[in-house]
Protein backbone atom coordinates (compact mmCIF):
# COMPACT_ATOMS: atom_id res chain seq x y z
CA UNK A 1 0.00 0.00 0.00
CA UNK A 2 1.22 3.22 -0.29
CA UNK A 3 2.13 5.67 1.73
CA UNK A 4 0.39 9.25 2.31
CA UNK A 5 -0.47 12.22 4.55
CA UNK A 6 -4.24 12.36 5.08
CA UNK A 7 -5.54 15.75 5.80
CA UNK A 8 -9.57 16.01 6.66
CA UNK A 9 -9.99 19.88 5.83
CA UNK A 10 -13.26 21.29 7.68
CA UNK A 11 -14.35 23.53 5.07
CA UNK A 12 -14.83 24.02 1.00
CA UNK A 13 -12.02 26.89 1.29
CA UNK A 14 -10.06 25.10 3.51
CA UNK A 15 -10.09 22.12 0.84
CA UNK A 16 -9.32 24.12 -2.20
CA UNK A 17 -6.73 25.70 -0.46
CA UNK A 18 -4.92 22.06 0.38
CA UNK A 19 -5.26 21.39 -3.52
CA UNK A 20 -3.19 24.75 -4.23
CA UNK A 21 -0.80 24.17 -1.77
CA UNK A 22 -0.11 20.51 -2.39
CA UNK A 23 -0.80 20.91 -6.28
CA UNK A 24 0.03 17.48 -8.48
CA UNK A 25 1.00 16.15 -4.83
CA UNK A 26 -2.87 15.68 -3.25
CA UNK A 27 -5.58 13.82 -4.28
CA UNK A 28 -8.93 14.34 -2.94
CA UNK A 29 -10.69 11.33 -1.96
CA UNK A 30 -14.54 11.33 -1.39
CA UNK A 31 -15.87 7.61 -1.68
CA UNK A 32 -12.56 6.05 -2.28
CA UNK A 33 -13.74 3.25 -4.41
CA UNK A 34 -11.13 4.72 -7.32
CA UNK A 35 -8.78 5.96 -5.37
CA UNK A 36 -7.99 3.34 -2.24
CA UNK A 37 -7.45 0.19 -4.53
CA UNK A 38 -5.33 2.48 -7.22
CA UNK A 39 -3.08 3.11 -3.50
CA UNK A 40 -3.26 -0.50 -2.79
CA UNK A 41 -1.67 -1.09 -6.28
CA UNK A 42 0.88 1.80 -6.00
CA UNK A 43 -0.57 3.57 -9.25
CA UNK A 44 -1.27 6.88 -7.48
CA UNK A 45 2.46 8.21 -8.87
CA UNK A 46 3.32 11.43 -6.69
CA UNK A 47 0.69 11.77 -4.51
CA UNK A 48 1.69 11.90 -0.89
CA UNK A 49 -1.36 13.98 0.71
CA UNK A 50 -4.61 12.92 0.80
CA UNK A 51 -7.94 15.29 0.86
CA UNK A 52 -10.54 13.79 2.51
CA UNK A 53 -14.15 15.49 1.39
CA UNK A 54 -16.73 12.72 2.42
CA UNK A 55 -18.20 14.63 5.24
CA UNK A 56 -17.80 17.60 4.29
CA UNK A 57 -21.56 19.73 4.47
CA UNK A 58 -20.99 22.51 1.82
CA UNK A 59 -20.52 19.40 -0.88
CA UNK A 60 -23.69 17.42 0.37
CA UNK A 61 -27.02 17.90 0.26
CA UNK A 62 -29.81 17.89 -2.87
CA UNK A 63 -32.16 21.04 -2.77
CA UNK A 64 -34.36 22.76 -5.58
CA UNK A 65 -34.40 25.89 -7.04
CA UNK A 66 -36.81 27.62 -9.44
CA UNK A 67 -35.36 26.10 -12.16
CA UNK A 68 -33.84 22.98 -11.16
CA UNK A 69 -32.29 21.06 -8.96
CA UNK A 70 -28.45 21.06 -7.42
CA UNK A 71 -26.95 18.04 -6.55
CA UNK A 72 -23.87 17.91 -4.04
CA UNK A 73 -20.31 16.25 -5.70
CA UNK A 74 -20.27 14.69 -2.12
CA UNK A 75 -23.80 12.72 -2.64
CA UNK A 76 -23.28 9.09 -3.11
CA UNK A 77 -24.96 7.27 -5.72
CA UNK A 78 -27.67 5.13 -3.29
CA UNK A 79 -28.53 9.04 -2.03
CA UNK A 80 -29.22 9.78 -5.55
CA UNK A 81 -31.22 6.70 -6.00
CA UNK A 82 -33.21 7.12 -3.04
CA UNK A 83 -33.42 10.73 -3.14
CA UNK A 84 -37.86 11.17 -3.92
CA UNK A 85 -36.84 14.96 -5.45
CA UNK A 86 -34.18 13.11 -8.36
CA UNK A 87 -36.75 9.88 -8.54
CA UNK A 88 -39.59 12.40 -9.38
CA UNK A 89 -37.45 15.05 -11.64
CA UNK A 90 -34.90 13.12 -13.15
CA UNK A 91 -35.82 9.37 -13.00
CA UNK A 92 -32.91 8.92 -15.81
CA UNK A 93 -30.02 9.34 -13.61
CA UNK A 94 -31.71 7.21 -10.76
CA UNK A 95 -31.60 4.33 -13.34
CA UNK A 96 -27.91 4.90 -13.82
CA UNK A 97 -26.75 5.77 -10.36
CA UNK A 98 -28.63 2.50 -9.27
CA UNK A 99 -26.71 0.24 -11.62
CA UNK A 100 -23.21 1.79 -10.88
CA UNK A 101 -21.64 -0.78 -8.88
CA UNK A 102 -22.70 -2.72 -6.34
CA UNK A 103 -24.93 -1.73 -3.27
CA UNK A 104 -21.43 -1.33 -0.94
CA UNK A 105 -20.07 0.96 -3.83
CA UNK A 106 -22.94 2.93 -4.08
CA UNK A 107 -23.13 3.27 -0.81
CA UNK A 108 -19.53 4.80 -0.69
CA UNK A 109 -19.10 6.26 -4.29
CA UNK A 110 -20.19 9.69 -5.30
CA UNK A 111 -22.02 11.59 -8.24
CA UNK A 112 -18.56 13.82 -7.97
CA UNK A 113 -15.91 11.24 -8.03
CA UNK A 114 -17.98 9.52 -10.31
CA UNK A 115 -17.67 12.52 -12.88
CA UNK A 116 -14.00 13.74 -11.69
CA UNK A 117 -12.67 10.69 -12.79
CA UNK A 118 -14.31 10.93 -16.22
CA UNK A 119 -13.64 7.16 -17.58
CA UNK A 120 -14.93 7.14 -20.47
CA UNK A 121 -17.18 4.12 -18.53
CA UNK A 122 -18.68 5.84 -15.83
CA UNK A 123 -22.57 5.28 -15.67
CA UNK A 124 -23.78 8.62 -14.67
CA UNK A 125 -22.44 10.60 -16.99
CA UNK A 126 -24.58 9.68 -20.24
CA UNK A 127 -27.64 10.18 -18.17
CA UNK A 128 -26.23 13.69 -16.78
CA UNK A 129 -25.12 14.73 -20.01
CA UNK A 130 -29.13 14.17 -21.58
CA UNK A 131 -29.99 16.21 -18.80
CA UNK A 132 -27.94 19.03 -19.73
CA UNK A 133 -25.86 18.83 -16.50
CA UNK A 134 -24.03 22.10 -15.24
CA UNK A 135 -20.85 21.45 -13.45
CA UNK A 136 -20.02 23.85 -10.39
CA UNK A 137 -16.19 24.25 -10.07
CA UNK A 138 -14.00 26.24 -7.34
CA UNK A 139 -10.44 26.76 -7.14
CA UNK A 140 -8.75 29.05 -4.71
CA UNK A 141 -8.62 31.72 -7.46
CA UNK A 142 -12.41 31.25 -9.05
CA UNK A 143 -15.70 29.91 -8.98
CA UNK A 144 -17.65 29.14 -12.36
CA UNK A 145 -20.43 27.03 -13.42
CA UNK A 146 -19.68 25.22 -17.09
CA UNK A 147 -21.75 22.65 -19.07
CA UNK A 148 -20.74 19.10 -18.28
CA UNK A 149 -19.72 18.43 -21.90
CA UNK A 150 -17.26 21.38 -21.66
CA UNK A 151 -15.83 20.23 -18.63
CA UNK A 152 -14.97 16.50 -19.95
CA UNK A 153 -13.73 18.40 -23.17
CA UNK A 154 -11.56 20.22 -20.61
CA UNK A 155 -10.25 17.62 -18.98
CA UNK A 156 -9.35 15.30 -21.56
CA UNK A 157 -7.63 18.35 -23.37
CA UNK A 158 -5.15 18.62 -19.94
CA UNK A 159 -4.21 15.33 -20.74
CA UNK A 160 -5.87 13.75 -17.82
CA UNK A 161 -9.00 10.89 -17.28
CA UNK A 162 -6.59 7.97 -16.65
CA UNK A 163 -6.56 6.55 -13.45
CA UNK A 164 -2.74 8.02 -12.97
CA UNK A 165 -4.61 11.48 -13.01
CA UNK A 166 -8.18 10.66 -11.27
CA UNK A 167 -10.43 13.40 -10.17
CA UNK A 168 -10.33 17.38 -10.84
CA UNK A 169 -7.36 17.96 -7.60
CA UNK A 170 -4.68 19.53 -9.58
CA UNK A 171 -6.64 22.79 -9.93
CA UNK A 172 -10.33 22.90 -9.80
CA UNK A 173 -12.75 20.78 -7.09
CA UNK A 174 -16.68 19.61 -8.36
CA UNK A 175 -18.86 21.39 -5.84
CA UNK A 176 -21.41 19.84 -6.93
CA UNK A 177 -24.45 19.68 -10.31
CA UNK A 178 -27.13 21.92 -11.59
CA UNK A 179 -29.68 19.88 -13.69
CA UNK A 180 -32.55 22.46 -15.04
CA UNK A 181 -35.95 21.16 -15.04
CA UNK A 182 -37.27 18.57 -18.11
CA UNK A 183 -40.33 19.72 -20.02
CA UNK A 184 -43.60 17.42 -19.03
CA UNK A 185 -43.71 14.21 -20.76
CA UNK A 186 -40.08 13.66 -21.30
CA UNK A 187 -39.80 10.34 -22.08
CA UNK A 188 -35.62 9.13 -21.00
CA UNK A 189 -34.07 5.47 -20.30
CA UNK A 190 -30.59 4.59 -19.37
CA UNK A 191 -29.66 1.25 -20.59
CA UNK A 192 -26.22 -1.05 -19.37
CA UNK A 193 -24.62 -3.93 -21.05
CA UNK A 194 -21.73 -5.57 -18.92
CA UNK A 195 -20.42 -8.63 -18.46
CA UNK A 196 -22.80 -9.51 -15.77
CA UNK A 197 -25.42 -7.12 -14.00
CA UNK A 198 -24.06 -6.40 -10.75
CA UNK A 199 -20.83 -4.71 -10.53
CA UNK A 200 -19.38 -4.79 -13.74
CA UNK A 201 -18.02 -1.73 -15.36
CA UNK A 202 -19.81 -0.76 -18.60
CA UNK A 203 -18.96 -2.45 -21.82
CA UNK A 204 -21.15 -0.04 -23.48
CA UNK A 205 -24.14 1.82 -22.22
CA UNK A 206 -27.19 4.31 -23.44
CA UNK A 207 -28.51 7.24 -22.04
CA UNK A 208 -31.76 8.18 -24.59
CA UNK A 209 -33.57 11.75 -23.61
CA UNK A 210 -36.85 12.60 -25.46
CA UNK A 211 -39.65 15.04 -26.00
CA UNK A 212 -42.36 14.96 -28.63
CA UNK A 213 -44.89 17.78 -29.31
CA UNK A 214 -48.04 15.71 -31.13
CA UNK A 215 -45.92 13.03 -32.29
CA UNK A 216 -43.21 15.08 -33.31
CA UNK A 217 -40.10 14.90 -31.93
CA UNK A 218 -38.83 18.79 -30.63
CA UNK A 219 -36.06 17.95 -27.98
CA UNK A 220 -33.68 14.82 -27.86
CA UNK A 221 -30.51 13.64 -26.10
CA UNK A 222 -28.41 11.17 -27.20
CA UNK A 223 -25.61 9.52 -25.29
CA UNK A 224 -23.70 6.39 -26.19
CA UNK A 225 -21.19 5.59 -22.46
CA UNK A 226 -17.93 3.80 -22.98
CA UNK A 227 -17.85 3.87 -27.11
CA UNK A 228 -15.62 7.65 -27.55
CA UNK A 229 -12.80 8.91 -25.26
CA UNK A 230 -14.50 11.68 -24.52
CA UNK A 231 -18.47 10.96 -23.40
CA UNK A 232 -20.31 13.01 -26.08
CA UNK A 233 -23.53 13.42 -26.84
CA UNK A 234 -24.46 12.62 -31.02
CA UNK A 235 -25.30 15.78 -31.86
CA UNK A 236 -25.47 15.40 -35.71
CA UNK A 237 -28.39 12.14 -34.79
CA UNK A 238 -30.23 14.19 -32.61
CA UNK A 239 -30.33 16.72 -35.31
CA UNK A 240 -31.59 14.29 -37.47
CA UNK A 241 -34.37 13.12 -35.65
CA UNK A 242 -35.48 16.46 -34.29
CA UNK A 243 -39.09 17.62 -36.25
CA UNK A 244 -39.77 14.19 -37.11
CA UNK A 245 -41.81 11.46 -36.08
CA UNK A 246 -40.80 8.36 -34.66
CA UNK A 247 -42.04 5.64 -37.50
CA UNK A 248 -39.56 2.67 -38.13
CA UNK A 249 -37.79 4.09 -41.06
CA UNK A 250 -36.45 6.78 -38.56
CA UNK A 251 -35.46 4.63 -35.50
CA UNK A 252 -33.81 2.32 -37.83
CA UNK A 253 -31.93 5.08 -39.72
CA UNK A 254 -31.21 7.18 -36.53
CA UNK A 255 -29.44 3.52 -34.95
CA UNK A 256 -27.12 3.76 -38.31
CA UNK A 257 -26.60 7.33 -37.97
CA UNK A 258 -25.28 7.13 -34.54
CA UNK A 259 -22.79 3.95 -35.13
CA UNK A 260 -21.89 6.22 -38.32
CA UNK A 261 -21.13 9.28 -35.68
CA UNK A 262 -19.67 7.25 -33.26
CA UNK A 263 -17.26 5.32 -35.61
CA UNK A 264 -16.28 8.56 -37.41
CA UNK A 265 -15.06 10.08 -33.93
CA UNK A 266 -13.13 7.15 -32.91
CA UNK A 267 -11.89 4.91 -35.99
CA UNK A 268 -12.95 1.95 -36.18
CA UNK A 269 -11.99 0.08 -32.75
CA UNK A 270 -11.93 -4.19 -32.24
CA UNK A 271 -14.21 -4.31 -29.67
CA UNK A 272 -16.44 -2.58 -32.28
CA UNK A 273 -17.50 -5.68 -34.31
CA UNK A 274 -19.36 -6.32 -31.20
CA UNK A 275 -20.42 -2.77 -29.75
CA UNK A 276 -22.08 -1.54 -32.46
CA UNK A 277 -24.69 -3.94 -33.35
CA UNK A 278 -25.23 -3.71 -29.83
CA UNK A 279 -25.73 0.24 -29.87
CA UNK A 280 -27.74 0.00 -32.92
CA UNK A 281 -29.99 -2.07 -31.21
CA UNK A 282 -30.31 -0.55 -28.22
CA UNK A 283 -31.17 2.62 -29.94
CA UNK A 284 -33.80 0.80 -31.87
CA UNK A 285 -35.24 -0.86 -28.69
CA UNK A 286 -35.62 2.37 -26.66
CA UNK A 287 -36.68 4.26 -29.53
CA UNK A 288 -39.50 1.59 -30.51
CA UNK A 289 -40.11 1.48 -26.03
CA UNK A 290 -41.12 5.25 -26.38
CA UNK A 291 -42.85 5.10 -29.37
CA UNK A 292 -44.99 2.50 -27.96
CA UNK A 293 -45.58 4.12 -24.79
CA UNK A 294 -48.04 7.01 -26.75
CA UNK B 1 5.02 6.04 9.87
CA UNK B 2 2.89 8.27 10.51
CA UNK B 3 -0.13 7.64 12.81
CA UNK B 4 -3.21 9.46 13.51
CA UNK B 5 -5.88 9.25 15.63
CA UNK B 6 -9.01 7.47 14.90
CA UNK B 7 -12.17 6.96 16.48
CA UNK B 8 -14.60 4.41 15.58
CA UNK B 9 -17.30 2.85 17.17
CA UNK B 10 -17.09 -0.81 16.82
CA UNK B 11 -20.14 -2.98 17.23
CA UNK B 12 -21.11 -0.81 20.31
CA UNK B 13 -17.39 0.02 21.50
CA UNK B 14 -15.85 2.96 21.33
CA UNK B 15 -12.14 2.44 20.11
CA UNK B 16 -10.39 5.53 19.97
CA UNK B 17 -6.12 4.97 19.06
CA UNK B 18 -3.46 5.96 17.00
CA UNK B 19 -3.41 3.84 13.63
CA UNK B 20 -1.23 4.13 10.45
CA UNK B 21 -2.50 6.83 7.80
CA UNK B 22 -2.11 4.01 5.24
CA UNK B 23 -4.63 1.43 6.89
CA UNK B 24 -8.08 0.71 5.57
CA UNK B 25 -10.78 -0.07 7.41
CA UNK B 26 -10.69 -3.70 7.21
CA UNK B 27 -6.54 -3.48 8.26
CA UNK B 28 -7.91 -2.03 11.72
CA UNK B 29 -10.90 -4.82 12.57
CA UNK B 30 -8.55 -7.69 11.38
CA UNK B 31 -4.85 -6.75 12.72
CA UNK B 32 -5.44 -4.45 15.42
CA UNK B 33 -8.86 -5.18 16.83
CA UNK B 34 -8.33 -8.68 16.30
CA UNK B 35 -12.19 -9.04 14.66
CA UNK B 36 -10.92 -11.65 12.05
CA UNK B 37 -14.93 -12.73 11.16
CA UNK B 38 -14.70 -10.34 8.29
CA UNK B 39 -12.77 -11.51 5.25
CA UNK B 40 -10.27 -10.12 2.86
CA UNK B 41 -11.19 -11.56 -0.72
CA UNK B 42 -10.33 -9.75 -3.92
CA UNK B 43 -9.06 -6.50 -2.05
CA UNK B 44 -10.66 -4.48 -4.65
CA UNK B 45 -14.63 -4.21 -4.10
CA UNK B 46 -15.85 -7.12 -6.47
CA UNK B 47 -16.25 -10.05 -3.98
CA UNK B 48 -17.66 -8.45 -1.02
CA UNK B 49 -16.67 -10.77 1.77
CA UNK B 50 -15.05 -7.61 3.49
CA UNK B 51 -18.43 -6.16 3.22
CA UNK B 52 -19.67 -4.32 6.97
CA UNK B 53 -21.99 -2.13 8.03
CA UNK B 54 -20.70 1.75 8.35
CA UNK B 55 -23.55 4.61 9.63
CA UNK B 56 -26.21 2.00 8.37
CA UNK B 57 -24.97 1.29 5.17
CA UNK B 58 -23.16 -1.95 4.23
CA UNK B 59 -19.43 -0.92 2.49
CA UNK B 60 -15.93 -3.01 1.51
CA UNK B 61 -13.89 -2.35 3.76
CA UNK B 62 -11.35 -2.99 1.92
CA UNK B 63 -12.05 0.57 -0.05
CA UNK B 64 -12.92 2.41 3.19
CA UNK B 65 -9.58 4.13 4.39
CA UNK B 66 -9.57 3.57 8.53
CA UNK B 67 -9.09 7.32 8.96
CA UNK B 68 -11.89 7.92 6.75
CA UNK B 69 -14.47 6.40 8.92
CA UNK B 70 -13.26 8.55 11.76
CA UNK B 71 -16.39 9.13 13.98
CA UNK B 72 -18.16 6.65 12.29
CA UNK B 73 -20.47 3.39 13.85
CA UNK B 74 -18.89 0.11 12.53
CA UNK B 75 -21.12 -3.17 12.80
CA UNK B 76 -18.97 -6.35 11.60
CA UNK B 77 -20.18 -9.80 12.07
CA UNK B 78 -18.73 -10.55 15.36
CA UNK B 79 -21.75 -7.92 16.73
CA UNK B 80 -24.45 -9.74 14.88
CA UNK B 81 -25.33 -12.49 17.65
CA UNK B 82 -23.70 -13.91 20.57
CA UNK B 83 -22.77 -17.67 21.20
CA UNK B 84 -25.93 -17.97 23.11
CA UNK B 85 -28.26 -16.40 20.90
CA UNK B 86 -27.52 -16.13 17.17
CA UNK B 87 -29.24 -13.14 15.16
CA UNK B 88 -31.94 -14.47 12.97
CA UNK B 89 -30.03 -14.28 9.93
CA UNK B 90 -27.19 -16.25 11.31
CA UNK B 91 -29.88 -18.84 12.74
CA UNK B 92 -31.39 -19.24 9.17
CA UNK B 93 -28.49 -19.49 7.40
CA UNK B 94 -27.71 -22.43 9.42
CA UNK B 95 -31.42 -24.14 9.44
CA UNK B 96 -31.34 -23.65 5.24
CA UNK B 97 -27.65 -24.81 4.98
CA UNK B 98 -26.69 -21.45 3.60
CA UNK B 99 -22.74 -21.80 4.46
CA UNK B 100 -20.81 -24.44 2.17
CA UNK B 101 -16.82 -22.95 2.91
CA UNK B 102 -18.17 -19.92 4.76
CA UNK B 103 -15.52 -17.60 3.36
CA UNK B 104 -18.47 -15.30 2.11
CA UNK B 105 -20.38 -15.43 5.01
CA UNK B 106 -19.93 -12.82 7.29
CA UNK B 107 -20.52 -10.53 4.07
CA UNK B 108 -23.49 -12.01 3.30
CA UNK B 109 -24.76 -12.05 6.70
CA UNK B 110 -24.10 -8.29 6.69
CA UNK B 111 -25.26 -7.40 3.49
CA UNK B 112 -29.16 -9.07 4.75
CA UNK B 113 -28.74 -7.41 8.11
CA UNK B 114 -28.36 -4.49 6.47
CA UNK B 115 -31.46 -5.18 4.35
CA UNK B 116 -33.87 -6.29 6.28
CA UNK B 117 -32.92 -3.64 9.00
CA UNK B 118 -33.90 -1.17 6.16
CA UNK B 119 -36.44 -3.31 4.74
CA UNK B 120 -38.28 -6.37 7.13
CA UNK B 121 -40.05 -7.92 4.41
CA UNK B 122 -38.16 -7.54 1.08
CA UNK B 123 -39.35 -9.47 -2.15
CA UNK B 124 -37.06 -12.04 -4.10
CA UNK B 125 -35.77 -9.48 -6.45
CA UNK B 126 -35.16 -7.30 -3.29
CA UNK B 127 -32.99 -9.87 -1.48
CA UNK B 128 -30.92 -10.43 -4.75
CA UNK B 129 -29.99 -7.17 -5.68
CA UNK B 130 -28.99 -6.41 -1.72
CA UNK B 131 -26.41 -9.45 -2.16
CA UNK B 132 -25.68 -9.10 -6.12
CA UNK B 133 -22.36 -7.32 -4.64
CA UNK B 134 -21.00 -10.59 -2.73
CA UNK B 135 -20.33 -13.45 -4.98
CA UNK B 136 -19.90 -16.95 -3.38
CA UNK B 137 -17.79 -19.47 -5.32
CA UNK B 138 -19.67 -22.60 -4.02
CA UNK B 139 -22.74 -21.52 -5.87
CA UNK B 140 -24.98 -21.43 -3.03
CA UNK B 141 -26.78 -18.70 -3.76
CA UNK B 142 -29.90 -20.34 -3.62
CA UNK B 143 -30.20 -21.71 0.06
CA UNK B 144 -28.94 -17.89 0.66
CA UNK B 145 -31.67 -16.52 -0.89
CA UNK B 146 -34.18 -19.07 0.94
CA UNK B 147 -32.41 -18.39 4.20
CA UNK B 148 -32.71 -14.11 3.95
CA UNK B 149 -36.44 -14.75 3.36
CA UNK B 150 -36.79 -17.22 6.04
CA UNK B 151 -34.91 -14.29 8.30
CA UNK B 152 -37.41 -11.89 6.90
CA UNK B 153 -40.36 -13.88 8.71
CA UNK B 154 -38.52 -14.26 11.72
CA UNK B 155 -40.01 -11.29 14.92
CA UNK B 156 -37.01 -10.28 15.60
CA UNK B 157 -36.49 -9.34 12.44
CA UNK B 158 -39.49 -7.40 11.89
CA UNK B 159 -39.40 -5.51 14.99
CA UNK B 160 -36.40 -4.04 13.36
Amino acid sequence: MQQFEFLVPRSLTEIVELMEQYGNNCKVVAGGTDIVTALRENRLIGISKLVDIRRCPELRGISRSEDGLWIGAGMTHSEIACSPDIKSLFPLLVEACSQIGSKQIRNLATLGGNVANASPAADSIPALLCLDAQVRLQSTRSKRQISLQSYLSEKKQRGSGTIGELSGTTEELVEGFFLPFSLPNTQAKFVKVARRQAMAISRLSLAILLHRENQVVDRVRLVPGAMLPVTQRLVDVENYLSGKELTSEVIQRTSQLASQQVIMETGRRSSFEYKIPVLEGLIQQVLQEFREGD
Amino acid sequence: MAKKRVSITVNGQLIDQEIEESLRLIDVLRNELFLTGTKEGCGIGECGACTVILDGKTVNSCMVLALSANGGVVETVEGLGTHKKLHPVQEAFLDNHAVQCGFCTPGMLMSAKALLDENPQPSEEEIKEAISGNLCRCTGYVQILEAIKKASTHADCQNG
